[in-house]
């Protein structure tokens, strides 16, 4: 199974899938602002473990989670570390490399840790989000909230395009390998074949697509999954669904937490 | 809406439904990929063209809804001339449904009845007409059970399928497949063909046209066949005088369909009073065996 399917497939298949997607962003988005907002470590530590428990618990399974949390992670770490180095006064650890002396600061590793928390509680928010919503369903929403046309447009445009890029380099890639493409002395011969056959395959099956769409009159409009729901009552019944109220009181809480300055 | 109740009209009267003169293009603007294409489609038939593979019969269905744009020579459709106006492409791509060749350059949407819904929803109906028409798509083709799975997950031939409910969602009154089934084996593609088959059954005045190099396909399923070579439409009429032509079949790099060659075969052997020439194997086997009685 490739990773972009099974992340797609979470986001049609998993627990939440039933509440509505304007609650799911409200929610994201409002823990993500509180979680910018906050100065409080243990705020942080709790946004992250509750948004990550409900991602994982709606049907991603701990184990991908953690790798995907690593993606963002690979990103994260040099830069904050080097921020150790930059910030304070008070040195932790010295050493020197070929002559350079490198003074580790008190104040920036813990900069560095609370901006590390915070990364990481806003990424665990957006997780959330992209893991139990269709992109679709996240842009129609926007829509209504007066995102500009163009910009739901080109997002799932470039959504649907990295799929293309992906599939692209899976096939090259073993097409390459069945002729041995990958053994010592020919990786960077093989990588630039890879990477140049990859544009090419990558914009005729582009073109492909844009014309099948083009085909079917597209005008930048993606059906939302209310149009395979059968009964349109249920969504529509409950102003306040109890989802929403839990979702609601659990944000008045972290903000009452982060406003009071208190922990 | 209007617009297209007033062109409903138009369609009734219209016995051709799709008429194709002196058409001429190309891609590069050095080499010709259409020569002067001329073809007729009308109401109810089951047409065919075929060609071997790069004899222009992709760039010439790419016409048929306006997203190619020919440099020389004209498309009507149901009686309007093709303009490429914004909105008269709209029109003309309601009208003209494609179903191409990869199903996976067609279906974007991750959930079938998603992707369904596309045409629809991006001509701007309303949610219950939407709705309407995802179900009314997708029980005409049989996989109403379908609904709800990930498109990714489906066989090929379920995803020919899906690509068709699709097109069918627009409601056109031209139905084009390019190889519908390449890729699929025996039985999918014997599904397909009986899906195709009963679609042209439940709808009299859609007009279905079928884009392949299978000969055999074509000799046991199409009222009309035509021909495809370099650019060119060689030769078109009934399936037997099209396919059992061996100097058109042989010059277009295509090969006769088994029956008909054995059929052929018989003929000149023994038979003298052969009567209707058969279309399928089963067709064939009742001629031999009375045949061989006499």
């Amino acid at each position: 199974m490739h990773l972009d399917h099974t992340l797609e497939s979470y986001t049609v298949s998993n627990k939440l899938v039933k509440i509505r997607t304007g609650e799911k962003l409200f929610f994201s988005l409002c823990t993500l602002f509180i979680a910018v907002y906050t100065q409080s470590p243990f705020l942080l530590l709790l946004i992250l473990f509750t948004m990550s428990s409900i991602t994982i618990w709606s049907g991603v399974g701990i184990k991908h989670y953690l790798k995907l949390l690593m993606i963002p992670l690979t990103f994260l770490l040099p830069s904050l570390f080097v921020l150790a180095f930059l910030r304070g006064s008070e040195p932790v650890l010295t050493f020197s490399v070929i002559g350079m002396h490198l003074t580790m600061m008190r104040e920036g590793l813990e900069l560095g840790a609370l901006l590390m928390m915070r990364s990481m509680a806003g990424i665990s928010c957006l997780f959330f989000l992209i893991m139990t919503t269709p992109i679709a369903d996240i842009l129609d929403t926007m829509r209504k909230f007066r995102m500009p046309e163009i910009v739901g447009e080109l997002s799932f445009m470039v959504y649907k395009l990295i799929f293309v890029l992906i599939d692209e380099m899976e096939s090259t890639k073993i097409a390459q390998d069945a002729r041995l493409g990958y053994l010592r002395g020919k990786r960077i011969k093989s990588l630039s074949l890879l990477l140049s056959s990859m544009l090419v395959r990558s914009l005729e099956k582009a073109r492909n697509m844009e014309r099948a769409l083009e085909a079917r009159c597209y005008a930048g409009k993606m059906p939302s999954l209310k149009f395979g729901r059968e009964d349109e009552s249920e969504s529509k019944v409950h102003v306040m669904s109890p989802s929403l109220i839990l979702m609601i009181l659990f944000d008045a809480c972290l903000l009452v937490l982060a406003v009071e300055g208190g922990v | 809406m209007s617009g297209y109740k007033d062109g409903e009209d138009i369609k009734r009267d219209a016995e051709k439904m799709v008429e194709v003169q002196d058409l001429w293009f190309s891609y590069d603007k050095k080499k010709w990929v259409l020569k002067g294409v001329d073809m007729e489609l009308k109401r109810g038939d089951k047409t065919a063209l075929v060609g071997c593979n790069g004899s222009g019969k992709t760039t010439l269905l790419l016409h048929l809804n306006g997203l190619l744009i020919p440099d020389k020579g004209y498309i009507t459709i149901l009686g309007n001339l093709l303009s490429y106006t914004k909105k008269a492409l709209t029109e003309v791509r309601k009208r003209v449904g494609i179903v191409f060749q990869n199903p996976n350059d067609q279906i974007v949407a991750p959930i079938v009845f998603q992707d369904v819904a596309l045409g629809p929803v991006n001509l701007g109906l309303s949610e219950g007409e939407v709705k309407k028409r995802v179900k009314r798509a997708l029980n005409e083709i049989n996989i109403g059970d379908l609904r709800d799975r990930k498109a990714h997950e489906l066989s090929e031939g379920e995803k020919k399928k899906v690509a068709i409910a699709g097109v069918l969602a627009m409601e056109p009154d031209i139905l084009v497949l390019d190889e519908p089934i390449s890729g699929l084996d025996p039985e999918s593609s014997e599904d397909l063909l009986n899906t195709i088959d009963s679609l042209c059954e439940q709808n009299d005045n859609m007009v279905v046209l079928v884009a392949t190099h299978d000969v055999e396909l074509v000799y046991e399923w199409a009222d009309k066949v035509m021909v495809m070579r370099e650019g060119e439409i060689v030769k078109s009429g009934k399936p037997y005088d099209v396919l059992g032509d061996e100097a058109v079949i042989k010059s277009s790099r295509l090969a006769m369909p088994r029956v008909l060659r054995i059929y052929k075969g018989i003929e000149m052997a023994a038979c003298e009073n052969p009567g209707v020439p058969p279309r399928s194997v089963e067709e064939l086997l009742k001629v031999m065996k009375g045949n061989l009685w006499q």
